[in-house]
């Protein structure tokens, strides 16, 4: 800390007196690296750039500065610039190179990286300042969040009518869903006629990995939890194969076997594994159209297949591959679906939420919605709103992470599993950030290279290095400081498991700031793309929204690290928010409460910094 | 009550079969008065077709597409026309008119695999 603080008071000075030198830097440029990857100058610094191609036609965009050349092979381009804004900058290649032209990236550090040791000092204030209050203050409320808003504070949407009519009614949410099912026939047919192709300037590519993605990482899964599985077109097919009916409630029995999914089976587990086996191709699929089309074609068809074999909504809560972080993420989510009044539900028979009425269906989700007290497997599909005769069931706004201190499942449908499953979800999802920011944002070409599987040697040990990444090594340290908790705790009353599990929990604020960041250096430099698509969705020539000559326009990329540091923090709030509560939860001590929970606190504060090495260092 | 099934399965269809029928139709509307050349690195297919036969005198509508993963060039030095980069996807529509008969090769510009130099094809009016 003391070298930190000397080192910054040095640089601060070193900056007022820094005389620019000139610095010439010979880049070679070949697919998907440049060479030097990472460049390091002084802020002050006038800085020669000679692009040198040794394949084909690259480019050069450095983020921040906004400036940008190009050169064909044989015929290197210089280009000039004074280094007078620090921190780390990714240069970008701008010409379409080859698939994995959107991921050629290499660094330019300007330092000092002034931008990472204000994080640094955010986050570390933000820890330090917790422990303080947890030290110093005179009671913090473990009702409230941040002291203001009280935990149980619920806004309900329901109470107004024409939103409750609007939810009762059949249409809804199925036109929403046909919206999509709409866009979504238009990213399958760009999908198959893309082939091939880059995948940059594909209709599916960038609507699904772009803006689907980006959405569903900053706004629909945060505020909403699993809104978008209420949207999603993809079990429409299965649904009505089941049923009978599209639109309406059939009555004659369901169709197909129905068979009942395995009762060990019934958690996150098949989730976190087939979401872990798809993120092994994610260099195919986000960058070649067909492939793309082949894993949203498997989807649907393995959606529609499922539903015949088994019943309900198996498919959505074991089977899709984006369900898992999803039904996880949305435990944080600031809406939820309740009974109003459970002594109603108590006596009313049968539960027609459950087992349906001539209104709707029984909860194809395999909630009993009387009785359900987290988001987890709530696909807000609605139908307990219209199979409810007493209208009774709630939806909610409610405080963000209100649903992180419910008590994790540890009884009930899963047998001995005891939310382990949850907290591997929330593991593996932090490895897989990691390990697609390496691959997709990172200056590496090596691992560009075992991405795309040049050799199956490489592909294997991408396979397996990322595998250990969200397996071992990411929930091991989780584990030791879990040990430590226990240690310093003193106490007996809690099990190491137990407070392994239960604090997990926190990987999901984690795992939100850190997408959210993640997603910043997506849709930034790259959501330019989306106004071309939307006019030429096929690469045919169209223009039919005018704006298909668009060109390639990187946006703000100089407030990129800014956001980044912003979510990280908001994320480390949350978690120093939820994590004293959780352990005030599992300890009837106050004191034994605060000794566990300092390791994890440094825990949190030390991956967060981690976090923002990765992204801003 | 039957009339909102039929209403849904109506919506179903028009939002998948006949929307692709819609897409395609387009197109082919789109395209009937224009030659489609296909932009690929020799290795990949090569300019598709390779030789492109023209009437004398008659205006031409010629669609370059660059179905590959890099960007190409076009370039007809006895016409002098010149598309100098062609990006990945990108679509460049061109109206001439020849009035010679004979054959006119034509190039990419763009240094775009290591057979670029192979990425050639003719245009063959008569």
């Amino acid at each position: 800390m003391k070298r930190l603080i000397a080192t910054l008071i040095l640089s601060i000075l070193a900056i007022q007196f820094a005389a620019g030198e000139q610095k010439r830097i010979e880049l070679r440029a070949a697919r998907y690296s440049y060479s030097p990857n990472i460049i390091k100058v002084n802020r002050g610094d006038v800085v020669t750039i000679r692009l040198i191609s040794t394949d084909v036609t690259h480019g050069f965009f450095l983020d921040g500065y906004e400036i940008s050349l190009f050169a064909h092979p044989g015929k290197p381009q210089e280009i000039t610039f004074k280094a007078d804004k620090s921190g780390r900058f990714s240069f970008r290649c701008s010409r379409t190179c080859g698939e994995f032209h959107p991921y050629m990236i290499g660094y330019i550090r300007v330092l000092p990286n002034l931008t990472f040791y204000a994080g640094f000092l955010i986050l570390t204030i933000l820890g330090i300042f917790s422990l303080l209050l947890l030290l110093f203050g005179k009671k913090i409320s473990n009702e409230k969040l941040f002291g203001i808003i009280p935990l149980n504070w619920r806004f309900e949407l329901t109470k107004f009518k024409p939103v409750r009519a609007l939810f009762k009614s059949r249409w809804f949410p199925f036109a929403v869903i046909i919206i999509n099912l709409f866009i979504f026939t238009w990213i399958l047919v760009s999908g198959i006629t893309g082939g091939f192709s880059a995948g940059n300037y594909n209709f599916g590519i960038m609507f699904v990995w772009i803006l689907w993605w980006v959405v569903l990482m900053f706004i629909l899964v945060p505020l909403g939890g699993r809104v978008w599985c209420m949207m999603c077109p993809f079990p429409l097919f299965g649904d009505w194969l089941q049923r009978g009916k599209l639109v309406n409630v059939g009555k004659k029995k369901p169709r197909g076997l129905r068979k009942r999914w395995p009762r060990e089976l019934r958690n996150l587990w098949p989730l976190t594994f087939l979401f872990f086996v798809t993120t092994f191709f994610s260099g195919f699929f986000t960058v070649r159209p067909l492939a793309t089309f082949i894993l949203l074609a498997v989807i649907i068809g393995f959606a529609t297949i499922i539903s015949v074999i088994y019943e309900r909504r198996t498919f959505c809560l074991y089977f899709c591959p984006v369900s898992g972080f999803q039904g996880l993420y949305s435990n944080f989510a600031a809406i939820e679906v309740r009974a109003k009044d459970r002594e109603v539900c108590k006596k009313h028979t049968p539960k027609t939420c459950f087992v349906g009425n001539e209104k709707g269906y029984g909860c194809p989700w395999n909630e009993q919605p009387y009785s359900m007290s987290r988001n987890t497997n709530c696909g807000m599909c609605l139908e307990c709103f219209k199979t409810c005769p007493y209208d009774n069931m709630a939806c909610s706004l409610r405080p963000l992470g209100a649903g992180l201190i419910e008590e994790p499942k540890r009884s009930g449908v899963s047998h001995g599993s005891q939310g382990l499953d949850e907290a591997f979800k929330g593991f593996t999802m932090i490895g897989i950030m990691i390990v697609f920011f390496l691959t997709m944002q990172g200056p590496y070409g090596i691992f560009k290279d075992m991405v795309r599987a040049i050799s199956i040697k490489g592909y294997l040990a991408f396979i397996a290095g990322h595998s250990i990444v969200s397996f071992v090594l990411v929930p091991g340290i989780f584990l030791l400081f879990a040990f430590f908790s226990k240690m310093v705790s003193r106490s007996r009353e809690v099990a190491l498991k137990r407070l392994f599990v239960d604090f997990s929990a926190l990987f999901i604020p984690i795992g939100l700031g850190a997408w959210a960041a993640f997603s910043v250096g997506i849709i930034l430099p790259n959501g330019s793309y989306l106004l071309h698509v939307i006019s030429d969705p096929f690469a045919w020539g169209w223009d039919l929204l005018g704006t298909a000559k668009f060109p390639w326009t990187p946006f703000m990329t100089g407030l990129m690290p800014y956001l980044q540091i912003f979510f990280l923090a908001a994320g480390l709030l949350f978690c120093l928010e939820y994590g004293y509560k959780i352990a005030r939860r599992m300890y009837s001590g106050l004191k034994e409460a605060a000794r566990a929970w300092v390791p994890i606190l440094i825990f949190l504060v030390g991956i967060h910094i981690a976090l923002l090495w990765l992204f801003v260092g | 009550m039957a009339r909102r099934e039929v209403i849904g399965i109506i919506l179903v269809i028009v939002c998948t079969v006949v929307t692709v029928f819609g897409i395609f139709a387009y197109k082919s509307v789109k395209e009937l008065n224009e030659v489609t050349l296909l932009a690929r690195a020799p290795e990949k297919g090569n300019w598709s077709p390779q030789t492109i036969r023209l009437q004398k005198g008659k205006e031409v509508n010629l669609l370059i597409r660059n179905t590959d993963i890099v960007s190409h060039g076009f370039y007809v030095p006895a016409l002098n026309i010149v598309v100098k980069e062609l990006k990945a996807g990108e679509v460049k529509k061109l109206n001439f008119t020849i009035e010679d008969a004979g054959e006119y090769p034509f190039y990419c510009v763009v240094w775009c695999s290591d057979y670029h130099m192979y990425m050639r094809g003719k245009i063959i009016v008569r």
